[in-house]
């Protein structure tokens, strides 16, 4: 398989990570369309880069938050960007309205995360262990640790108020 | 929502998005293309656009700065250029410092403290700017006046013009630009927690 081939088949095969990232980091749809083409451009990029000398994902992810990490919001800058297939970015239209609720509380929850718990918080999320949170964001599992524990009280104290 | 709440939400949302695959290849290939990540990449354009207006007014007063004949309007001249040239290259510069980062080599961590650095030093820029803005307000009237009116403001009395203007233009220009300066702070300020965070 040629390389853009075998590019085509792992953004297709990571498009719904990438969803949840420009989810996490943007609060408008013009500003997530624009960092989901960004983070795609920065992964192809770089996709010579890749050595093996880590996991695919955590490379993806790594690159994928930087990329959302240092993109200027420009909601009110408005550049000229082709829009991508609408349907990636409005999937949560056909859930149940419970559940929807659910998914927006979510949001709203890590959106109040400060970056660097975001970041942790996404990967905690996709399910990742602590020594690829680590590997990812360039902390020690121990701090990893510690700062998961701040997360889960700073999300409890979010709940009460 | 508790931890394990969000995880399970998370998860089920997952697994839908897993469903709804939607991208082809198409539009994949098409994200990649350079002059497509140009498009997208506008963010300094209304920089950009300040930057050449301010060189033109720049060249002007380069041109016909031999018009500037007492020491006074030369050292306002002067002021002007530098403020007119050297502001917009750095505010190009930070800017860009910003969007460049080389995200293919940095961690999470290193790319959070050079981005926050260089979101610091552009903030404390922009409020210099402001500082700077107020000053080229002040110089740009005798050295416009002189470049087309002929007009030395220096040589002549004004009247209350300076007595007037000084004062109230003080007042209004603080007053507009306090909310601007109150942000930069803001901004500073969170980025500076974000940096000792990481510390």
């Amino acid at each position: 398989m040629d390389r853009e081939n075998e590019f085509v088949q792992v953004i297709k095969q990571n498009e719904g990570v990438i969803f949840k990232i420009t989810t996490i980091y943007t609060d408008n749809r013009e500003d997530q369309e624009d960092l989901y083409q960004d983070i795609v451009y920065q992964l192809w990029k770089s996709f010579d880069s890749f050595r093996n000398e880590s996991k695919f994902s955590t490379w993806m992810y790594r690159i994928a938050l930087n990329t959302a990490l240092t993109r200027i919001k420009k909601s009110k800058r408005k550049g000229h960007s082709v829009a991508i297939d609408r349907v990636v970015l409005s999937q949560t239209e056909f859930y149940d309205t419970v559940f929807e609720e659910r998914v927006k509380l979510l949001y709203v929850q890590i959106h109040q995360l400060n970056i660097l718990e975001k970041g942790i918080m996404l990967l905690l999320l996709e399910g990742k262990k602590y020594d690829e949170i680590a590997e990812i964001t360039g902390m020690t599992s121990s701090n990893i640790g510690t700062r998961i524990s701040r997360i889960k009280e700073k999300l409890k104290s979010q709940m009460v108020k | 929502m508790e931890i394990e709440e969000l995880q399970a939400t998370w998860s089920q949302m997952s697994e839908e998005l897993e469903k709804q695959k939607k991208l082809t290849k198409e539009i994949i290939l098409k994200m990649t293309h350079q002059d497509y990540k140009d498009r997208l990449n506008k963010i300094a354009i209304p920089e950009k656009i300040s930057a050449v207006f301010t060189y033109v007014i720049a060249a002007i007063l380069l041109f016909r700065f031999y018009e500037l004949d007492s020491l006074p309007l030369q050292i306002c001249g002067v002021i002007t250029l530098a403020i007119l040239i050297v502001l917009p290259y750095f505010s190009l510069k930070y800017l860009n410092g910003m969007q460049n980062l080389d995200v293919s080599i940095l961690n999470y961590k290193e790319s959070i403290i050079a981005y926050e650095k260089s979101k610091q030093r552009y903030q404390r820029f922009m409020k210099f700017t402001v500082y700077a803005g107020f000053v080229l307000m002040l110089i740009i009237i005798p050295v416009g006046s002189k470049i087309f009116d002929g007009d030395d403001i220096f040589s002549k009395s004004q009247g209350d013009f300076w007595f007037w203007f000084l004062p109230l233009g003080t007042i209004l220009y603080f007053l507009f630009t306090r909310k601007v300066i109150g942000c930069y702070n803001s901004n500073i300020k969170k980025a500076g927690v974000i940096l000792e965070d990481l510390d």
